[in-house]
């Protein structure tokens, strides 16, 4: 059976015994069934012609319906689609993907380790750093700083450093140990920013109380980054520059 | 640039990465580390080595595919091409910053965002027409993602300008038609 012959009826009526990532029926009353991909284009069962604006979820970088992929997958499936990876074992794929991506991103970044996905990416991280200051014998130093509004995951690790509160609510308690602070959206910036600078400069001025910077500014940046407490300025994610500029003086 | 810290002068202890390394052909993700963390591993007692790994660390399939897609994505200059479209992207929705509800329209290479709001002044959020829109623009063709007030977008690297105009117009239309 080929799941491309059934119609959109069918494959909503199964779908019923389906749960979908951040569910609520209201949501999901009259699923896209999405059939196939060509290019940035998507294809419903119910015969439509999408433009994916999102690349799925940010990552169909090649675009739909590549042919060049699929082959790679096949050849590997049939020598060898998975076998163990832990110490003591590797494959030639992932020796390969690690050695061109040993520092491509960074000439300090050699060392690649594999995950499935970007929450367990997180969570890896986050593990990773504890153990280096555990090594260092800084058992201490086990926080974690983000920024409001900014997405992370959902993996428990990840929830919590995830700035959202929406995410936060139904799940309690989060995993201690992270900390949330402001984060650098020039158009939420409540103060005035003068040319060139940043957010992050310009409320460093108005903390600072020079004359540029709003003198209440300092309250409220105050309560935005108390963690946990205090009024959420941010109670919505927003897709924001990382501003890292911004995080260098932490 | 392939990777968003390079377009910053950073110094990354550790780095995480996942979504496009497969173009999403299959599940991959990870992380990178600098030598000086490699080292703490590598000279640490067996008691306190590193317990941590999946099922699914370096799946051998999930790998050929990364490899695969990191040398299409560079034999066809889609880092160059994304950074183009990205302009045009951003010029394109800049325009429309006209209509009342738009507050605010941002972006970096291939990515936007377009900020819905009761009132410019104001900048109070207006998520209900957030839907209102996102959820118009697929029943025209146009599939964005309304994440809290903001339209995201995030198109494949492999747009073309045409296509580029097409997202614009599409959102031009639907918020036209919405008001
Ligand atoms: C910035 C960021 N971090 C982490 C994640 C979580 O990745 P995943 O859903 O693969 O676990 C995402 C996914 O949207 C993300 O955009």
């Amino acid at each position: 059976m080929t799941h491309a012959t059934l119609d959109h009826a069918t494959v909503v009526e199964m779908d019923k015994k389906q749960l979908h990532p951040v569910y609520h029926p209201s949501i999901h009353k009259d699923p896209l069934v999405v059939e196939r991909g060509e290019g940035v284009w998507i294809y419903s069962a119910d015969g439509r012609k999408i433009l994916d604006g999102m690349a799925g979820l940010w990552n169909v970088n090649v675009g739909y319906g590549n042919e060049e992929l699929p082959r790679v997958a096949y050849d590997q499936m049939r020598n060898l689609a998975y076998t163990s990876n832990f110490s003591g074992m590797t494959n030639p794929p992932s020796a390969e993907l690690a050695s061109i991506l040993a520092g491509m991103a960074h000439p300090s970044l050699n060392t690649t380790f594999f995950t499935s996905g970007g929450s367990e990416s997180n969570d890896s991280a986050f593990k990773t750093a504890r153990y280096f200051w555990y090594r260092k014998g800084k058992k201490d130093k086990i926080k974690f700083i983000s920024r409001r509004a900014g997405y992370h995951g959902i993996t428990v690790a990840a929830t919590a450093a995830t700035g959202i509160p929406r995410y936060h609510t139904m799940f309690g308690p989060l995993a201690p140990g992270f900390i949330h602070i402001a984060h650098p959206l020039v158009y939420r910036y409540p103060g005035d920013i003068t040319p060139g600078e940043t957010v992050g400069q310009a409320a460093a001025r108005a903390r600072r109380g020079d004359s540029a910077g709003r003198p209440g500014y300092r309250r409220r940046l105050h309560c935005r980054t108390d963690s946990g407490r205090g009024r959420c300025h941010c109670a919505t994610r927003r897709l924001l520059p990382p501003g890292p500029r911004n995080l260098r003086p932490l | 640039m392939m990777f968003g810290q390079q377009q910053w002068d950073l110094r990354p202890d550790i780095m995480s990465f996942a979504k496009g390394i497969t173009s999403g052909y299959m599940q991959l993700g990870g992380i990178q580390i600098s030598d000086e963390i490699r080292e703490v591993m590598d000279s640490a007692e067996t008691a306190d080595m590193w317990m941590h790994g999946f099922t699914y660390s370096g799946h051998a399939a999930a790998c050929a595919v990364g490899i695969k897609n990191l040398e299409i994505i560079a034999r066809d200059n889609l880092v160059a091409n994304a950074q183009l479209m990205g302009e045009r992207l951003l010029a394109g929705l800049q325009k429309l910053l006209e209509f009342p509800c738009v507050g605010d329209v941002r972006g970096r290479g291939l990515i936007c965002g377009v900020e819905i709001v009761k009132d410019k002044g104001s900048k109070e959020v207006d998520l209900a027409k957030t839907t209102a829109i996102q959820n118009a623009a697929l029943a025209r063709g146009l599939r964005t993602r309304a994440v809290g007030n903001t339209l995201a977008f995030a198109p494949p690297l492999v747009i073309n300008a045409e296509e580029v105009d097409k997202i614009v117009d599409i959102l031009g239309a639907t918020i036209d038609a919405i008001g």
